[in-house]
C-alpha cells in the first residue's frame, strides 16, 4: 500500500506540468485538503489524479451521462416497461387512457389471442391459458351459471364440460375431506369461522356460490413444510411464524415473500408460476400461507387488449379471479391446504376501499375451494370504516401499524403470526419420532 | 425518490444540463439546488418540506441571536441546541418513550394522559439536525459569520446529503455554497468511479447478498447450523457496508459532479485492527461529529481514566440511539461502548496495540467478529430475536450446513480484502488515462453487467430510515 502511494507521488513529481490551469487546480486541491478533514491515504492518492481530470467539461459529462442513460434504457427496455407498470400502474409509452375495452368481453377467445408482449408476460399468459383449460375458469363460469345457468351452458359446450369437471372435483374434494377428517380424528369445525369471515368485509354486495363445505382443519406433521408467499406484509409476518413453527413443532418452512409483488403484474413477478414450481419441487409442502393485496388495486394490462383493464372492471375482476384460482388450483393439485390472510384496513381511503374489494374476491374464491380465509382487522384493532395504528390491550394501547398506514410494527407482526399459528393443528406422527 | 431509481437518473441528467448552463451564475445555481432539494424532500411528503423550512427559519433565528448578542450568546446557543434536540426527539423518539413516560406518570399518580399521536418521521431529520448543530456551534465559536438565509437553507437541505448523510460541517460546507466565482465539476473521473461503484455495491453485490444469504438465514435462524449462522452474520455485515458505503459513494459522486465536495464517510472499515480504528473508518462523518460535539464537551480523555470510559459509553449509547428509537440500537451502541472500554483497559495494562504488534491478522479477525456480533442487534428489532439467533449459533453444531460454499467464499474475501484497498483509486486512474471516446462504452458495459446480475427491484437505503 505504502509503496503504491510513493510511486503515485513520484509519478506526479516527475510528470511535466501540462499547463497553468492544472497547476492552479493542484494548488487549490492542496489547500482544500488542509481545510477539509479526509482520510490521509485517499486524499494523497486523489491529488495525484486531479491533474488528469482538469479538462473534462460539463458539456462532455452531460453527453456522456445522456448516452449512457439512453443505451441502458434501450438495453433494459422491457424491464423498464415492467417497472413502470408496477410503479405507475400504466404503460408510459402508451398514451391512451386507462379504460376497459368492454366490447371484447368474450373471455374465451380474447385470452387465447397472442400478442407481442415481453417474454415473461407471455409465460404468465401461458399459465393463464393453462388454468382456463382446467378448473379456474370454471369457477368464473360457475359463478355465471348461478346468475344465468341454463342460457350460458346451452351456448357453450366447453363450459358444460368444464362444469361437469368442476362438479367432479367437488365430489372428489368431499370424499377427500371425509377421509382426511377420519384419518385426523378431528371433529368438524364449528360454524363460527363463517361469521368471522363475513365480519371482515362488511360492505360485501357480492353474490357468490354458497359454501358447500367448511374448510378442513389445517393439520401439519413434523414431516410437512409450510410455504409462505406474499408481499412486504408477509415479509414481516412470515419470519415469526417460521420461528414459532420450528420452536414449537420442529416444522420447517419456506418463505419466498417479496416486497412490491402481488397478482396484478405477473410479468414483474409471476406468483402463480412460482408457487406451482415450488409445490412441484418440494412435495413436503402441505400448507400454503398467502398474504397479498396492497400492491394490486390498480389497472393492469391484459393480453389481447390494447388498453389497461380498469381496476374493479369486469375484465379486471375476471383476470384477477383467474390468478387467484390458479394459485388455489396449484395447491389443490398438490394436495396442499391454503390459509389466506385478509388484507387489513389501510389508512389511505382509496387503498382501503381497494382492499375491501380485493377481500371479496379472495374470500369468494376460497369459499369455492373450501380453503381458509383469516380475518385480520379484529386482530389489529381496526375496521374498514375506522383505521387505527393502535390496538387497545387493557389500559394500554399497543402500536401495531407503522406510520405509513400500511405495514405492521413488530407487535403487529407477532399478533398476526400467533393468529396463523392458532389456525394450525400439529399432529404427531405415529411411531413417536415427533415432539 | 430513490437516488438509484430510473426516475432520479433521468431527472438528474436534465438538472445537470440546466445547472451547468448557469455556470457563470453560482448564486442562481444555489437557487436551483435549493429548489430541487425541497422538491425531493416534498416528493416524500409535503409536510416534510414545510417542517424543514420552519426548522431552517428557527435555527437561523438562533444563529442570528448568537452572533448579535454579546452577553447572552451562550444562552442563545443552549436555546438553539435545545430546540434542535427537542424537535428531533419529538419526531423520532416520542413514540418510543411514550410507554415509559406514561408508566412514570401513572407511578407518580399524575392524571396526565400522553396523546397517542401518529407522526411520520421527517426524511433526513437526523442528518439536518446534526448539520444545524455544527452551524450553531461554529457561529458561537466565531469560526463562521452568519450565513445568508438562503445559503443556510441550502446547507441544511442540500439534496445529496439530506437523506442519509454524510454529515456536513458548516465550517467546510457553507464556504462551498457562498462562492462568487464560477464552480467547476470536481474530479469527474473519481465521481464516475464512485457512481459506478455505488451501483455495483448497492444494486448488485448488496442485493445478491441480502437476497441469498441474509434474508433466508435471519428469517429463521433456528433451522440453520452454526456455520450457516456465521455466514448470516458475516453476510449482514457485508450487506450493510455495501449498502451504506455505496449510498455514500453515489451522493459523493453526484456532489462532485455539481461542484461540491462531501466529507468522506468510509475507509475500508473491516480492515480495522481494533474497534477504535473501526470508528475511524466507519461512518466517519458521524463518529467525528460525536467526538467533537458529545465526547469532547463531556470531557473527552482529559479527565480521569474512569471518567474517560464513562464518556465513551455515553457517546456510544447516544450514537446507538441516534440510529433509531429502539432497544436494539441502544444495545448495539452499548456493545460498541463496552468494546472500546475493554480495549482501553487492555491498552492500559498490556500497552497500546499489544495484539496488533504480535499478529495483525488475529487483531483484524477478532475485530471483524466482534463487529459482526454487534450487527446482530442492529438487524434484529427485538432482543428475543437476537437471543434466538445467539442460542442457535451456540447450539446448532450438529445440523447439516447449507451454506458451506458461502462460508468458504467469505473466508477468501476476508483474506484478499486488504488487496481491494486501492481499487477505487486504481479505477479512477485507469479511467483518466482512457480515451474519452471509449468512456461511454466502458460505463454502459459495466452498468449493463451489474444490472444484469442484480436482483430485481430498487434496493432500499438502510440508513435512509435513520
Amino acid at each position: 500500500m505504502k509503496s503504491k502511494q510513493i510511486s503515485l507521488k513520484n509519478r506526479r513529481r516527475n510528470k511535466p506540468k501540462k499547463n497553468g490551469q492544472q497547476v492552479n487546480l493542484l494548488k487549490n486541491s492542496t489547500q482544500k485538503q488542509s481545510t477539509e478533514y479526509k482520510p490521509k491515504i485517499k486524499a494523497k492518492v486523489s491529488k495525484a489524479m486531479i491533474s488528469d481530470d482538469a479538462s473534462l467539461s460539463s458539456k462532455y459529462i452531460f453527453v456522456l451521462l445522456l448516452v449512457t442513460a439512453i443505451a441502458l434504457i434501450a438495453i433494459y427496455y422491457n424491464s423498464i416497461l415492467i417497472y413502470c407498470q408496477q410503479t405507475y400502474h400504466s404503460d408510459i409509452f402508451n398514451t391512451g387512457s386507462l379504460t376497459q375495452v368492454t366490447e371484447q368481453k368474450d373471455s374465451q377467445e380474447s385470452i387465447e389471442i397472442t400478442s407481442s408482449t415481453p417474454k415473461d408476460a407471455t409465460k404468465g399468459q401461458t399459465d393463464v391459458n393453462h388454468t382456463i383449460n382446467n378448473e379456474s375458469l370454471l369457477n368464473q363460469s360457475a359463478k355465471n351459471s348461478v346468475i344465468n345457468s341454463s342460457d350460458e351452458t346451452d351456448k357453450n359446450p366447453k363450459i358444460i364440460r368444464h362444469n361437469k369437471i368442476y362438479e367432479q372435483l367437488n365430489v372428489i374434494k368431499q370424499k377427500r375431506s371425509e377421509l382426511n377428517r377420519k384419518a385426523a380424528g378431528i371433529p368438524p369445525l364449528p360454524e363460527q369461522k363463517i361469521s368471522v369471515v363475513k365480519s371482515e368485509s362488511p360492505k360485501i354486495d357480492h353474490q357468490d356460490i354458497p359454501l358447500i363445505h367448511e374448510p378442513l382443519p389445517i393439520v401439519v406433521t413434523k414431516n410437512d413444510k409450510v410455504f409462505f408467499v406474499g408481499d412486504s406484509l408477509m415479509q414481516g409476518v412470515a419470519p415469526y411464524v417460521k420461528k414459532m413453527l420450528f420452536k414449537q413443532y420442529k416444522v420447517e418452512s419456506l418463505d419466498l415473500s417479496k416486497q412490491s409483488t402481488g397478482l396484478a403484474y405477473p410479468n414483474a413477478f409471476n406468483w402463480p408460476k412460482t408457487i406451482d414450481d415450488n409445490l412441484i419441487a418440494d412435495p413436503a409442502i402441505k400448507l400454503l400461507v398467502v398474504f397479498w393485496g396492497p400492491n394490486d388495486p390498480w389497472d393492469f394490462p391484459v393480453k389481447g387488449y390494447a388498453k389497461y383493464a380498469k381496476f374493479k372492471s369486469e375484465l379486471w375482476e375476471e383476470q384477477y379471479r383467474l390468478r387467484i384460482a390458479m394459485v388455489l388450483n396449484s395447491a389443490y393439485e398438490h394436495d396442499v391446504q391454503v390459509l389466506w390472510l385478509a388484507v387489513p384496513c389501510m389508512r389511505k381511503r382509496q387503498l382501503n376501499e381497494g382492499m375491501i374489494y380485493l377481500n371479496t374476491l379472495y374470500q369468494s374464491e376460497l369459499e369455492k375451494t373450501q380453503q381458509h380465509f383469516l380475518s385480520t382487522n379484529q386482530l389489529l384493532g381496526c375496521t374498514y370504516e375506522k383505521y387505527s395504528n393502535f390496538i387497545e390491550s387493557g389500559k394500554d394501547k399497543i402500536k401495531v401499524r407503522v406510520d405509513d398506514g400500511v405495514h405492521f410494527t413488530t407487535a403487529g407482526q407477532k399478533i398476526l403470526a400467533k393468529a396463523i399459528m392458532e389456525k394450525i393443528i400439529f399432529k404427531q406422527l405415529e411411531g413417536g419420532d415427533s415432539d | 425518490m430513490s437516488y438509484l431509481s430510473i426516475e432520479f437518473g433521468l431527472v438528474f441528467i436534465v438538472f445537470f444540463a440546466i445547472y451547468w448552463a448557469f455556470r457563470l451564475l453560482p448564486k442562481f445555481q444555489n437557487k436551483l439546488l435549493l429548489l430541487s432539494s425541497y422538491l425531493i424532500v416534498g416528493s416524500y411528503s409535503l409536510q416534510f418540506a414545510v417542517i424543514l423550512f420552519i426548522y431552517t427559519c428557527a435555527i437561523y433565528f438562533f444563529s442570528v441571536m448568537i452572533a448579535t448578542s454579546k452577553r447572552y450568546a451562550r444562552c442563545w446557543l443552549i436555546l438553539g441546541l435545545s430546540a434542535a434536540i427537542i424537535n428531533l426527539a419529538l419526531f423520532k423518539y416520542f413514540d418510543f418513550f411514550r410507554y415509559e413516560l406514561q408508566s412514570l406518570l401513572n407511578y407518580l399518580n399524575l392524571s396526565i394522559l400522553l396523546p397517542v399521536i401518529t407522526v411520520l418521521i421527517p426524511i433526513g431529520i437526523s442528518f439536518y439536525t446534526f448539520h444545524s448543530v455544527s452551524y450553531l456551534v461554529s457561529i458561537k465559536k466565531k469560526e463562521l459569520s452568519v450565513a445568508k438565509f438562503w445559503d443556510f437553507a441550502l446547507f441544511l437541505s442540500f439534496f445529496p446529503s439530506i437523506i442519509a448523510g454524510p454529515i456536513n460541517r458548516a465550517k467546510t460546507f457553507l464556504p462551498q455554497i457562498a462562492v462568487s466565482q464560477p464552480r467547476a465539476v470536481l474530479e469527474p473521473y473519481r465521481a464516475f468511479t464512485l457512481i459506478v461503484l455505488a451501483v455495483l455495491k448497492v444494486y448488485c453485490l448488496g442485493g445478491l447478498i441480502s437476497e441469498n444469504w441474509v434474508t433466508p438465514i435471519f428469517s429463521n435462524p433456528l433451522e440453520y447450523s452454526t456455520l450457516d449462522l456465521l455466514v448470516g452474520l458475516y453476510a449482514y455485515a457485508m450487506q450493510i457496508y455495501l449498502n451504506f458505503s455505496g449510498y455514500t459513494d453515489l451522493v459523493t459522486g453526484i456532489a462532485l459532479l455539481l461542484g461540491f465536495r462531501l466529507p468522506i464517510n468510509f475507509n475500508f472499515p473491516y480492515l480495522a485492527f481494533n474497534l477504535r480504528e473501526f470508528w475511524d473508518r466507519w461512518h466517519i462523518s458521524l463518529s467525528h461529529w460525536i467526538r467533537d460535539y458529545i465526547y469532547i464537551p463531556l470531557g473527552g480523555s482529559r479527565r480521569s481514566f474512569v471518567r474517560t470510559q464513562i464518556n465513551v459509553m455515553c457517546a456510544m449509547l447516544l450514537s446507538g440511539l441516534w440510529h433509531g428509537a429502539g432497544i436494539n440500537f441502544i444495545i448495539w451502541g452499548a456493545c460498541h461502548g463496552v468494546g472500546i472500554v475493554v480495549l482501553n483497559v487492555l491498552d492500559r495494562y498490556t500497552g497500546r496495540g499489544w495484539i496488533i504488534q504480535r499478529s495483525p491478522i488475529i487483531a483484524r479477525f477478532i475485530t471483524w467478529h466482534y463487529i459482526c456480533f454487534t450487527w446482530l442487534f442492529f438487524y434484529c428489532e427485538s432482543l428475543p430475536d437476537a437471543l434466538d439467533y445467539l442460542t442457535a449459533l451456540s447450539q446448532n453444531f450438529l445440523i447439516n450446513s447449507h451454506y458451506t460454499a458461502a462460508f468458504l467464499s467469505i473466508c477468501v474475501i476476508f483474506l484478499v480484502y486488504p488487496l481491494c484497498q486501492n481499487i477505487p483509486n486504481w479505477c479512477t486512474l485507469q479511467l483518466s488515462r482512457t480515451n474519452r471516446g471509449f468512456l461511454p462504452i466502458i460505463f454502459i458495459f459495466i452498468l449493463w453487467l451489474t444490472i444484469y446480475f442484480a436482483p430485481s427491484g430498487v434496493p432500499n437505503f438502510i440508513y435512509a430510515n435513520f
